[in-house]
């Protein structure tokens, strides 16, 4: 299957938003990404976990060792208040940029 | 944000932080490897969980800090693994830096460095316009005290100026360079005493000065041991008796470049030299004036009230007001100094500069290698995951690393050299000047050492991480290598040549004749006038010393003069030229009858003096420049200089130095307290020597007589040429050194890379010599185009050098061929040992290698 390539940016987004269904360790949020875009989504460790640190370093998502129903440890990320904030700005963003782009499709 | 957690991190804690990662892709791999039943697909799906952590790391902020460090001591490590690579490149770089660091210190100690007087921020000195516009020096003495007692602009005023004096101590006598001062000198500027005090305010009555002695410390300590007892005690200077009332404070030798061996009161300078006249008078120039500055008054109201003082103090004496120019109190804060000293200062930093560049590309040149043969080590951290960035930051900290060795050694350099190098210069004429690393020196190397890591580390880095990519590395970074090479060549060659061109400038100022012969002639000084004899004195004991001395054996001719040719001695009245009514400064000295044919001055016309003539006011010998400027075509035999007339006319000869220029007229003498003896002998000079002195000390008790070959005056009149060559020479050597270590490298370098294709050619049939040829020839073009470019550079630059090439053109074509075949026989040199060692090269193991 071919893999997309994201919008640069909105990788962000999509954890974000995946994260408001609540508390997901980075393997669960690879799945979900790639189950709901219709398996089109493929996002590789190598771009997902420096997002995670990132959301991380800015606050907008805590991480919490637990142990999953398989019986191992995972860093299970949760999205805070501050996360939720930024999740609006970035929805309304992305909408903006989406406009945008499609208004010149329209247009030329 | 978690702080807790980032502090721990800066801490060093991130050991956790990869842990934690790495546990997090172990777990993410393994449910992949659940989900798609094999391990090895699971690993090709993830990829390179190395290359996440380091990205996942980059989120950090403190990561760039920890990247260096690691960068630090890895590269630390790699440096300490190829100490003889480490070396070379420090060594390098070091005589760049280190030969810059030199110049900047004196630089900085010259133009910036304020002089060690007290609180030195708030002084200023004085400098008045005279004469030509632009020629600034200090006050005429009658000036300087009118604007001292009216000048409301500063806290104090005070001038000096300089004069040497005999000191008489005991039964040894010792000639001493002293500053004349104003009373309240050490009250403006002085740092404090470590004995005793300054002047008095009475040491500053014109008609009955207080007689005073201030000792410089270093004097205290030398002539006099440190003793206490120093105080109070009563010294013999030209024959006056003076007291010591202090000694100033270690390191305190005011605003003066030659440390003065001892202070003493303005007024004394008229009684120590009456013959020189009248001192407090608006005809003489000049002292040099330092005022302190009221807080609350700038420079240009300042400026503004002495141009108001001096049109009032002028007007009196029926003269224009002068211009005034406040600076700071630095070595070349006069513009006339420095614009002296600007084509010396200009042609030094130029060499400086270029020896650095010549090291920085020399440096880059052994990175360069020294990258390439590591080209299997990066080539593995990059597979491992490390981006083209990682890996030039890697690079340049190394340089960093190399260039901070080197920028260290040269700190130490800069610390003790420039005093020596200087000290060795200018000699006693600088005793004064201190060269201490301050903040400008320091901020100087610290920024070249940056430079120069940056100019000798980019280029191979860049080659390197491009080369990564690329199947041309080899070709590209040979061709940067080519580059190097031909700049360093390039800018050797451009040393090399200017400093040849001032070796032929010094030959060229050698040959200039002084116009008299030197070589087999003995100078001796029987200082009469340190008895405190007259002229009327002193004729008679000069008669009875020329008998005795020219019976020793070997003298031919025993000659006196109230003047030494050369040496630093000279005397000039103004007459009016008959032909053009123009007034014209000649020299004149008080001669002997034989003094021409002692020293061997040729006759033009007329006739020498006889014995006869000593005696006689009314005739003169002239020289043919006096002659040419005021008659022209005429015979000036016959004619009147002033009162005299002309019996003579001898060749011109220098006499105040090797530039020339003036015009001189003999008069005939038996002799002043001021005249010093020629005699020419033949054989050893040493009994000479010897007994002309004893004779001397014979003649008269009470003096201190000195004798030396006449050579020795005539070589330190043409020293200025001599040092040019001296610095510029020490210069090229560096450059040679370091051109001959890159010729060298890169030889050996390609001889290393082709081991292969030689050890082929060799198992094919060629000689030995063939492979020599090879290696040789092989940097032989890139070598001579680097020199047409330097010796091209060497002749635009040759213009800097003008001042000092005593007539010898840039393009002199002797000077620039020694320096290309100089060139040659270097770069053949450096290439030999390499190639040596390929032509032994044994096929079998070269084919083996690798």
């Amino acid at each position: 299957m071919p893999q997309q390539e994201l919008l640069p940016g909105t990788l962000d987004l999509l954890v974000l938003k995946t994260l408001t269904r609540g508390p997901l360790h980075g393997y669960g949020i690879a799945q979900y990404l790639l189950e709901h875009s219709g398996q089109l989504l493929q996002v590789g460790e190598g771009s997902l976990y420096p997002a995670l640190q990132r959301l991380l370093v800015n606050g907008w998502t805590e991480a919490e060792w637990k142990l999953t129903e398989t019986g191992r440890r995972a860093r299970v990320y949760k999205l805070t208040a501050a996360g939720r904030k930024r999740l609006k700005e970035e929805e309304r963003e992305f909408e903006r940029m989406v406009g945008a782009i499609q208004s010149i499709l329209r247009t030329v | 944000m978690n702080w807790s957690n980032l502090i721990n991190r800066l801490r060093g804690k991130s050991a956790t932080f990869d842990e934690e990662l790495a546990e997090e892709l172990e777990f993410h791999r393994a449910m992949t490897e659940v989900k798609l039943g094999d391990s090895a697909a699971a690993r090709r799906a993830i990829g390179n969980s190395t290359l996440a952590i380091e990205q996942a790391r980059d989120a950090w902020a403190f990561v760039w800090l920890r990247d260096f460090a690691m960068d630090v001591r890895y590269g630390l490590r790699a440096l300490a693994a190829n100490k003889t690579f480490t070396l070379a490149t420090a060594g390098a770089l070091t005589l760049g830096l280190g030969v810059t660091g030199v110049v900047f210190s004196i630089f900085n100690t010259l133009l910036f460095a304020p002089w060690n007087i007290r609180d030195a921020g708030s002084v200023v000195q004085v400098l008045a316009e005279r004469g030509a516009p632009g020629r600034y020096s200090g006050f005429v003495w009658p000036e300087f005290f009118y604007m001292r007692d009216n000048a409301q602009s500063f806290t104090g005023m005070t001038a000096f100026d300089t004069t040497g004096i005999r000191v008489t101590q005991g039964d040894t006598m010792w000639t001493a360079m002293a500053n004349v001062v104003v009373e309240n000198y050490f009250d403006v500027l002085g740092t404090g005493f470590a004995l005793g005090r300054g002047f008095s305010p009475s040491s500053g009555d014109y008609k009955n000065p207080a007689p005073e002695i201030v000792l410089h410390f270093d004097t205290w300590m030398t002539r006099f041991g440190g003793d206490q007892s120093v105080l109070g005690r009563w010294l013999d200077l030209n024959s006056h008796p003076l007291q010591v009332v202090g000694v100033a404070v270690q390191g305190f030798s005011g605003p003066s470049p030659r440390s003065p061996a001892l202070w003493v009161p303005a007024p004394w300078r008229q009684i120590f030299h009456p013959e020189a006249g009248e001192f407090n008078t608006p005809n003489r120039c000049c002292n040099e004036v330092f005022a302190r500055l009221k807080p609350s008054v700038d420079r240009k109201n300042a400026t503004a009230e002495l141009a108001t003082l001096s049109a009032r103090y002028r007007e009196t004496i029926n003269r224009k007001p002068d211009k005034f120019l406040l600076v700071d109190p630095t070595v070349m804060a006069n513009p006339r100094f420095f614009s002296q000293a600007a084509p010396i200062l200009a042609a030094v930093s130029v060499a400086a500069l270029l020896v650095l560049l010549l090291a920085c590309a020399n440096a880059a040149n052994l990175q360069l290698a020294r990258a390439m043969s590591r080209r299997h080590e990066i080539a593995v951290r990059a597979s491992l995951g490390a981006g083209t960035g990682r890996i030039l930051r890697q690079l340049i900290t190394e340089s960093l690393l190399v260039a901070a060795l080197a920028g260290g050694a040269s700190l130490l350099i800069s610390a003790w050299l420039p005093g020596y190098v200087f000290g060795s210069i200018a000699g006693a004429e600088a005793g004064s000047l201190r060269f201490s690393l301050d903040w400008r020196v320091l901020a100087g190397i610290l920024a070249l050492t940056l430079a120069a890591a940056l100019l000798s580390g980019l280029a191979p880095a860049w080659a390197l991480s491009k080369g990564l990519h690329t199947s041309t590395r080899a070709t590209q970074s040979g061709r940067l290598r080519g580059v190097l090479l031909a700049v360093q060549v390039a800018l050797c060659a451009t040393l090399v040549s200017g400093s040849s061109l001032l070796v032929r400038a010094l030959q060229e100022a050698r040959q200039i004749s002084p116009g008299f012969a030197f070589e087999d002639v003995v100078r001796l000084d029987p200082r009469l006038d340190s008895s405190g004899a007259n002229t009327a004195q002193a004729q008679p004991v000069l008669g009875a010393l020329a008998e005795r001395i020219s019976t020793i054996p070997g003298v031919k001719r025993v000659a006196h003069s109230s003047v030494v040719p050369l040496g630093n001695s000279f005397n000039a009245t103004m007459l009016s030229n008959r032909r053009t009514k123009a007034q014209t400064r000649v020299g004149f000295a008080d001669v002997s009858a034989t003094f021409h044919q002692t020293l061997r001055i040729p006759l033009r016309a007329g006739r020498y003096f006889e014995t006869a003539d000593e005696t006689r006011k009314d005739i003169v010998i002239i020289d043919e420049a006096l002659a040419k400027q005021f008659w022209s075509d005429e015979n000036p035999i016959g004619q009147k200089v002033g009162e005299a007339t002309v019996i003579g006319v001898v060749s011109s000869i220098h006499i105040r130095g090797l530039a020339g220029g003036d015009v001189y007229m003999y008069r005939p003498s038996r002799g002043t307290e001021n005249s010093t003896f020629f005699l020419h002998f033949d054989g050893p000079a040493e009994p000479v020597l010897a007994e002309s002195v004893r004779f001397a000390r014979a003649a008269d008790k009470r003096v201190f007589p000195a004798a030396a070959p006449y050579r020795e005056t005539v070589e330190r009149a043409r020293g200025e040429a001599a040092i040019a060559a001296t610095i510029s020479g020490a210069l090229s050597v560096l450059a040679l050194t370091l051109a001959c270590l890159g010729i060298y490298g890169v030889a050996a370098y390609g001889v290393s890379q082709r081991l292969r294709e030689i050890g082929v050619r060799m198992a094919l049939g060629a000689r030995p010599l063939e492979i020599v040829q090879l290696i040789v020839g092989q940097n032989l073009r890139t070598v001579c185009i680097g020199a047409a470019i330097g010796i091209a550079g060497a002749v635009g630059l040759g213009r800097l050098l003008i001042g000092f090439l005593y007539g010898v053109k840039p393009t002199d074509p002797l000077a620039l061929a020694a320096a290309l075949v100089l060139l040659a026989a270097v770069a053949t040199l450096s290439t030999l040992g390499p190639a040596r060692r390929a032509s032994k090269v044994d096929p079998v193991v070269a084919l083996r290698y690798e």
